[in-house]
């Protein structure tokens, strides 16, 4: 009996080391079924892989020249890896031996060929997939790392085949494969360069110059101005995780890619697999390079995919939209819960001066609103008329006297100063000044209306500063100069519209 | 008597003169392209870079339909149905109906592609002609309506990049239909690509990023070899066109013209 | 008066007469006045259809030989392509002038030859077709066979005109241009046919691993082809 035990434990170890033996990875060393990958347009991609064993994949991937749409109204002749811009999305898993196909369409008019930024060999396979129209080229590759990698034709010359949407993204696997998530979408950025401006309607031939100076005029997601808004947007609901694949075909550009309302919980940066970033608003996505986000969705809403280079988004093309819907958590985001009136009394600013758009020094300038206590009697002397005569003929004393206070503030006393007893050397006096008593009312007008310039002696003290002419009706400069003999004064010198009238054009008074 | 022999002598005299005039009968389809230099878009630069090239003279069109119908008519073993794959592939004459017929759509007057090189210097012996060279081809292009020297002109260089873009058309127009350059000659852009004779002269691997240098494993020369001007794009996509091609390929948007001497 | 009104129309008619038969002469003469550096076209158009069945008929539809092209050798004999047949060509394309890459080439060819026995050798044979037939006359062919030491009962050199030697190397995927100073910058392949002329392996670059080509030969040898 024992020796049959022995037996059995024997066999039934041969059987466990055989079975542990058929499931790991020395089976790698032949890899066995040829599968057909599954390609994908944007923003769509395949399903993650689930074998756990390198295979050999066979990729057929068809390079057609057609025109078609950039923009509304606008056209455009796309090169394409699979018919649309960007090219499919290829996704394999590391270890994969993969037999590659390209078959360049007999309509098109240029040889092609492919660049994989995951194969390891000289030009990513860019020679031994040179293509001539109406035939296929076939060649291999292992992929060795795993990665989110960039392909793009490299015919000469190159930054002409990019520029016309020959990029797409191959995604490799890790041994491993990635995380499970909710949602996974395949978004690239890229720009185009036409002759004509951003939106001029009609077929655009690409632009040589603008390429050259890395200057397009449209830089957009997914081939195309709104390929994702509208009922286009990418979708997800409240409580999943969403990966973005996110690509940049170039030519020229770096993103910074950003989604606004969301922050990135876990960046592999540049599509790598080790180096995770966490909590990150935006990444650089380098032309030419990867990146993948991850971010969970807690509320609902819309969610704008931008380049945060934000001339970009809004007037370039650069915007998609992630439309979430689900339940709301006021907690975590509670839209508007009140709008109320806010006068700017308590501001620790002071108010704008309306002439110069400049802020006012001090807080003793505060902006004095029209209906506010100071202006009290003015208002109760306004309510008490039954029309506040406002025209030229008829100026009571108090609207003239009202107005040149308003004025003055305004547009004199930032040199002159409040009380009218300006700069010592710099901006004269206008109070008790020799040079008004002098000159009177003529003079006073003139400066007004014309400015003043040179070298002027008031009161004993020197000053050589220039007045622009203030752009004044003749009412209002009737008006301040009435204030300044008035209140500033305290004379009872006022000046008339008729005085204005007659010495606003006198301009040798202003020069003395 | 007299008047007799007088008429018959000016008979005969006028029978000379219309006799001398027939052996141009081939030269008014040709134009004459005038010596010139042309700079290659990748050169040896130990040695000069331009090359010269002599007068010659090249069709005015590039040939069409209806004269490569007379052609295989008379040369059967360039008919589709019995050409060997050697000399062109299973695409030849595809926009043919059968050996002797043209397509349903197909235009006679239009220039005749789906022809390889063997076919097309076949045909051009055959009318005692051959095909132009890369720099003779590109000498005559060079040229835009008025000037011999076009690519000085950056507008005329953004036209023939517009052409190069825009996707092959399936029913090609008649020769003679886009524009007439300085020398005479039709459609030298916009219309097909072109055979010449030296096609394979482009000893670049087709990986195109490398080609700032000559690859001496794959390739003897005596130099290296680098593109003279980055910003003629038409020039590197004909160049990058001409690279794919094997002499017995065929394409759709693939022509030829021919070119003679000047004896 | 009648006399001489009927001889009038006999003089027109015969003139009319002339004119025809100089017209359709012309168009006959174009097509055969043929640029006489070109004897192959000469062939074509004179006798064509009758050569071609003769010595084509036994030759394969992948055959490269079927360009029936004719070619002088380093003694200045004449030889025609067909007659390559019979025996496995390994062949190149070079220039007598050329100083660096051709060298290496017949040098990868001969040690080809020195790893194939003498028994597999009576199949063999090695072909140098030249690129620059100016400046490679039979002289300067046989010259450089002396130079490098190449035993010609199993070599051959061969040239011809420039249009056969374009064709050849078009079929053979070989690439050439010459330049300014005279010399040829060329691919560096070396090719080799079978005994009925098909291309089965070609060898690109220098000093390559020539275990794949001997393999090519050998296996051909193996199948008793």
């Amino acid at each position: 009996m024992k020796a049959i035990y022995k037996l059995l434990t024997v066999f039934l170890i041969i059987g466990i080391s055989l079975g542990i033996n058929s499931c790991s990875e020395s089976q790698s060393a032949e890899p066995q079924k040829e599968i057909q990958a599954e390609l994908t347009h944007a923003p769509f991609v395949p399903k993650p892989i689930q074998r756990n064993y390198p295979a050999k994949v066979r990729v057929d991937m068809e390079v057609l020249e057609l025109v078609g749409q950039l923009s509304d109204g606008v056209e455009y002749t796309f090169w394409t890896f699979g018919g649309k811009v960007p090219g499919e999305f290829i996704r394999v898993r590391e270890g994969d031996e993969i037999e590659f196909h390209l078959h360049n369409h007999p309509s098109s008019k240029l040889p092609h060929n492919i660049d994989l930024h995951a194969v390891t060999g000289p030009g990513g396979g860019a020679e031994a997939s040179f293509t001539t129209p109406g035939h296929s080229s076939v060649f291999s590759f292992k992929a060795l790392n795993p990665g989110l990698y960039v392909y793009h034709c490299a015919t000469a010359p190159v930054g002409l085949h990019i520029a016309n949407g020959m990029y797409g993204l191959i995604l490799v696997e890790p041994k491993e494969g990635l995380p499970p998530v909710d949602r996974e979408y395949y978004v690239m950025q890229s720009e185009f360069y036409t002759e004509g401006a951003y939106g001029e309607k009609g077929y655009q031939p690409f632009s040589l110059e603008k390429a050259l100076q890395e200057n397009p005029d449209y830089v957009v997601f997914n081939g195309s101005v709104g390929s994702m808004v509208g009922d286009k947007s990418l979708r997800a609901n409240v409580g999943e995780r969403v990966r973005l694949f996110v690509g940049n075909g170039g030519p020229n550009l770096i993103s910074s890619f950003h989604v606004i309302g969301e922050i990135f919980d876990v960046v592999y940066q540049e599509g790598g697999t080790s180096v995770k970033q966490k909590n990150v608003q935006t990444t650089l996505v380098p032309a030419g390079g990867s990146a993948i986000v991850e971010f969970d969705v807690d509320v609902p809403g819309e969610f704008i995919l931008v380049d945060h280079s934000i001339f970009r988004a809004f007037n370039k093309g650069a915007i998609g939209k992630l439309a979430v819907s689900g339940p709301e958590n006021e907690t975590i985001f509670s839209h508007k819960i009140e709008d109320k009136i806010y006068s700017g009394a308590d501001s620790k600013f002071g108010s704008i001066d309306p002439t110069t758009g400049k802020y006012r020094e001090s807080k003793d300038e505060a902006y004095t609103p029209q209906f506010a206590n100071q202006a009290q009697n003015d208002y109760s002397e306004l309510s008490n008329e039954s029309k506040p005569n406002m025209s030229a003929s008829s100026s009571s004393g108090n609207d003239i006297a009202k107005l040149g206070r308003q004025i003055y503030q305004s547009s004199c006393s930032a040199c002159h100063m409040p009380d009218g007893s300006g700069m010592v050397n710099v901006f004269p006096p206008v109070k008790n000044s020799d040079w008004i008593d002098k000159n009177g009312k003529a003079g006073m007008i003139s400066v007004v209306a014309n400015g003043m310039n040179g070298p002027v002696t008031v009161n004993g003290v020197k000053y050589n500063n220039v007045m622009p002419p203030q752009n004044l009706s003749d009412k209002e400069i009737a008006a301040v100069l009435t204030y300044v003999y008035k209140e500033i004064n305290k004379s009872n010198e006022t000046v008339t519209i008729e005085d204005v009238k007659k010495h606003k054009n006198n301009k040798q008074l202003s020069s003395k | 008597m007299k008047t007799l022999i007088n008429i018959s002598l000016f008979i005969l005299l006028t029978a000379s003169i219309v006799y001398a005039k027939k052996p141009s009968e081939h030269i008014p389809d040709m134009v004459k392209i005038s010596a010139g230099t042309y700079t290659p878009l990748y050169v040896n630069d130990t040695t000069d870079q331009s090359e010269k090239v002599d007068a010659f003279l090249i069709d005015k069109y590039p040939v069409t339909n209806k004269e490569f119908l007379e052609f295989v008519k008379e040369n059967p073993k360039w008919r589709k149905s019995n050409v060997n794959k050697l000399f062109a592939d299973e695409r030849y004459l595809s926009h043919w109906y059968d050996d002797l017929t043209l397509g349903k759509n197909v235009n006679p007057d239009a220039p005749v592609t789906n022809i390889s090189w063997f076919a097309a210097k076949a045909y051009a012996e055959s009318l005692g002609k051959r095909l132009p060279t890369v720099a003779e081809w590109e000498l005559a292009a060079q040229a835009d309506e008025s000037n011999p020297n076009g690519y000085a002109n950056p507008k005329y260089v953004a036209r023939i990049l517009e052409w190069y873009s825009k996707p092959s058309s399936k029913n090609l127009p008649a020769v003679g239909s886009v524009f007439e350059n300085y020398y005479g000659a039709y459609d030298m852009h916009g219309l097909v690509w072109e055979w010449t004779s030296d096609f394979f002269n482009a000893l670049v691997s087709g990986e195109s990023r490398a080609d700032g240098g000559i690859n001496r494993n794959l390739f003897c020369g005596t130099g290296s070899v680098g593109a003279t001007d980055f910003t003629n794009y038409p020039a590197f996509m004909r160049f990058a066109f001409r690279s794919s091609l094997k002499a017995n390929y065929t394409t759709e948007s693939l022509g030829f013209r021919c070119a003679k001497d000047i004896n | 008066m009648k006399k001489l009104s009927a001889i009038i129309i006999a003089v027109l008619i015969l003139t009319v007469s002339v004119i025809y038969i100089v017209a359709t002469e012309t168009s006959v003469d174009a097509s055969s006045r043929v640029e006489l550096q070109d004897k192959k076209s000469e062939k074509e158009s004179c006798c064509s259809s009758d050569m071609e069945e003769v010595s084509m008929s036994d030759l394969t539809e992948n055959s490269l030989y079927q360009l029936n092209s004719e070619w002088t050798n380093q003694f200045g004999n004449k030889i025609n392509l067909t007659e390559l047949k019979e025996k496995k060509q390994i062949v190149t394309m070079i220039f007598a002038n050329c100083t660096y890459a051709c060298p290496i080439l017949v040098n990868d060819m001969r040690r080809i030859e020195e790893r194939l026995s003498k028994e597999e050798l009576r199949n063999v044979r090695f072909t140098l077709f030249t690129i620059d037939p100016e400046r490679d006359t039979p002289e300067k062919l046989k010259e450089f066979a002396q130079n490098q030491n190449l035993n010609l009962s199993r070599w051959q050199l061969l040239t011809s005109s420039k249009s056969d030697i374009a064709d050849l190397a078009a079929l053979l995927g070989f690439r050439y241009k010459k330049e300014n100073d005279g010399s040829y910058s060329h691919s560096n392949i070396i090719s080799i046919l079978n005994e009925d002329g098909e291309l089965i392996h070609q060898q690109a670059g220098l000093s390559q691993e020539i275990e794949k080509t001997l393999n090519v030969i050998r296996n051909q040898n193996k199948q008793g082809v």
